[in-house]
């Protein structure tokens, strides 16, 4: 995966445990600043084990830790350089959700070795979404359920998120929300 | 063919549109439009708010034309802009514009991706320039990090190098008192050979463990020679076959030695550099073969600048001439071969000749050189001799008496460690010289304001005062005064006088005695 998420585990774990904690897991993996290159592309097996590592560091589950790094990245990503792409994709919770295709096929473009997931908005009523979720990387529905949760909290939503479909070729999510639109 | 589209799939064709009547009045606007133009009222005039390129031209919308108009509007009170078609409706029009947004508007999160139209490639074009721009961001971050990282691994070295200098100056301390100690140990029994054989157990164990401190100091980037009094003409002579490998066979090296047995204070280590530095001039010089000479000879000289001068004390020196057949150099180039960082070669470095000139200084010496155009160059290193009154025996030869003929060499012996002190003075005194040992480097200068010494034997590292700045000040007080450093550190080469010597624990008996004899011109 792209450097940029190894990024983001970084400062989770900073912002929740401090910067002594990060420098004892780049001790461990025997990483540095030379595995956080944003633009770069790393082993997902590389990526794997810093986010189980981060995930031992914080006391959860590998699940619940990508959960939680999933709502994390929202954050991470909506304060830093990438702050404008967040805004430019919706400013409101249903048109990002609605807009993260195109979100993802400019990512895509600049980055091709990017394996972009893709969301399709299926349903749209007030308080009910449903969101078909494909990727070419398995075992990530915890992180994108993080994600909605993020997302969620980016749009002062509360809500939850749920799976209500699994196929060999998508993964289909509810998200129930208060309604304000 | 009719198609009627409602007002929610209009918006997300054509996010940015707006009707007018025909006096070109707003209708309506989309909720896109209303976003950017709060102000704009039902019933207000077009031109009240935006204006046409080429001028409010009203005719341009009334104009009956079949093809597609095409407009451009520029807001009044901001500079936002919008561009699209105007489609003639019943008594009015629909305009179907789309945002021009620029770079500052997307930095300041005017827009988002559907107030655009589904397929617009500005979008696309928009999203990659900001992309970009967010990608350079991130990799100035990651640059600052690496070098932030860079410097806390240069950091961390230098600390591991200096733990580990303090660790091997502090093991070697503690080896030194062992084997004097073990020194002692033989002496006090005798022969017996079964003592003899544990005292030798353990003083080769100290030897091991010294190799470790080696190991150590060179981790920690420190030097390991020693200053010693040596023979230069035999440091040569065991070292031809390596000097020829560095010249080649495509040019003769002759090594004429004519020093004999004359001694000079030098780290041969960097010796053996300064010969390596000049024989690879030479070589290069010489690109189609020719001829070297080493020569080496004593000689009377009054050095200033490495050439003679009357106000320099006479003294004899042990010259060493490195001369080729080479291409020699310009007056031009000959005024800067001493000049750092200047060299004529296109790998030069230019440190080669003033690393020449600098270690000769620091070792007492000089350094010049000669050359003109096709006669090749000669570049002389001048070393002052010690110990003259040794030159005709060996200073490692053990039958020497320190006090035969003559009144007793007196050492100023100083040394915190109170066991090394104690070592050291009952082996000096045992070899006859009188001795007065000092804990410190200010006892050592309240006795040598009130006695007269002929030798300053002192450890470098010690609480207070550091051994070198003691010598600065005892040789100050008595100028006579032969110096000779001890240390578990190589000091840096800045610290120490010309003429001083020095000496790296842990130490050899016969070696420190060779140094003392080399250091007392009363053994003559």
């Amino acid at each position: 995966m792209y450097g940029m998420i190894h990024k983001g585990v970084r400062q989770m774990v900073i912002d929740q445990l401090g910067d002594e904690a990060w420098q004892a897991t780049e001790r461990k993996l025997g990483i540095g600043p030379t595995e956080l290159v944003t633009g770069m592309v790393y082993e997902d097996s590389l990526t794997i084990e810093i986010i189980a590592e981060a995930a031992a560091r914080l006391n959860l589950d590998m699940e619940d830790c990508l959960v939680e790094f999933g709502r994390y990245w929202i954050k991470f990503a909506e304060r830093g350089s990438f702050g404008s792409f967040m805004d430019f994709t919706g400013q409101d919770f249903p048109s990002f959700i609605a807009n993260l295709d195109r979100m993802h096929l400019a990512v895509a473009t600049a980055m091709p070795k990017a394996q972009v997931p893709s969301f399709s908005l299926i349903k749209n009523s007030p308080g009910r979404m449903e969101v078909e979720y494909r990727s070419d990387r398995a075992g990530l529905e915890k992180f994108v359920i993080g994600l909605f949760q993020g997302l969620l909290d980016r749009f002062q939503r509360q809500g939850t998120v749920n799976i209500i479909g699994v196929t060999n070729q998508a993964t289909m999510f509810e998200i129930l929300h208060d309604h304000k639109d | 063919m009719a198609v009627t589209i409602d007002r929610e799939l209009l918006d997300h064709l054509f996010p940015a549109n707006l009707f007018l009547d025909e006096h070109l009045k707003f209708s309506s606007i989309s909720s896109s439009l209303r976003k950017h133009f709060p102000d704009i009222e039902v019933g207000s005039p077009l031109f009240h708010h935006f204006d046409l390129p080429g001028g409010n031209d009203w005719a341009y919308f009334h104009a009956h034309d079949d093809r597609l108009k095409i407009v451009h509007l520029t807001s009044k009170c901001t500079n936002y802009k919008l561009a699209g078609a105007i489609v003639p409706q019943d008594g009015g029009y629909f305009l179907a514009l789309h945002h021009v947004p620029t770079e500052k508007a997307f930095k300041e999160n005017r827009f988002q991706i559907s107030e655009f139209p589904p397929g617009d490639p500005r979008v696309q074009g928009l999203m990659l320039i900001n992309l970009q721009r967010a990608l350079i961001e991130e990799s100035q971050d990651t640059a600052i990090e690496l070098a932030y990282e860079r410097q806390r691994s240069v950091e961390l070295l230098d600390r591991i190098s200096r733990i580990a200098g303090y660790m091997a100056h502090d093991f070697n301390n503690f080896l030194s008192i062992i084997k004097l100690n073990c020194d002692r140990l033989s002496r006090e029994i005798g022969r017996n050979e079964r003592m003899e054989r544990l005292v030798s157990i353990i003083r080769d164990t100290a030897a091991r463990g010294s190799s470790i401190t080696n190991s150590l100091m060179k981790l920690s980037h420190q030097r390991t020679d020693t200053l010693m009094p040596m023979a230069i003409d035999k440091l040569i002579d065991e070292n031809t076959a390596f000097l020829r490998t560095v010249v080649g066979s495509n040019v003769t090296l002759s090594v004429n030695l004519g020093g004999g047995d004359a001694q000079s204070v030098v780290s041969h280590v960097r010796l053996l550099n300064c010969l390596t530095n000049l024989l690879i001039n030479s070589r290069d010089a010489m690109p189609n073969g020719g001829e070297i000479t080493i020569t080496t000879e004593r000689r009377m000289a009054a050095l200033i600048g490495g050439k003679n001068d009357p106000a320099a004390p006479m003294r004899e020196y042990l010259a060493i001439e490195v001369a080729d057949t080479g291409k020699g150099m310009t007056s031009a180039v000959l005024s800067r071969a001493f000049e750092p960082l200047f060299s004529t070669k296109s790998n030069g470095t230019g440190f080669g000749l003033a690393s020449v000139l600098e270690f000769a200084r620091e070792m007492g010496g000089d350094a010049s050189v000669e050359s003109a155009p096709g006669k090749g160059a000669r570049v002389c290193m001048y070393f002052p001799t010690v110990g003259q009154h040794l030159s005709r025996t060996d200073v490692s030869a053990t039958n020497f008496d320190a006090n035969m003929g003559h009144e007793k060499v007196r050492i100023l012996l100083v040394e915190d460690e109170p066991y090394a002190l104690e070592a050291l003075m009952e082996m000096l005194e045992g070899e006859g010289y009188e001795v007065t040992p000092c804990e410190t480097g200010e006892a050592a200068l309240q006795a040598n304001e009130r006695e007269r010494y002929d030798v300053l034997l002192t450890d470098i590292v010690m609480p207070g005062q550091r051994g070198t700045e003691l010598a600065r000040l005892a040789c100050a007080q008595q100028p006579h005064l032969s110096v000779i450093l001890m240390s578990g550190y190589v000091p840096d080469p800045a610290d120490i006088m010309p003429g001083w010597l020095f000496i790296r624990k842990p130490m050899d008996t016969g070696e420190l005695l060779s140094l003392i004899k080399a250091a007392t011109p009363i053994a003559a």
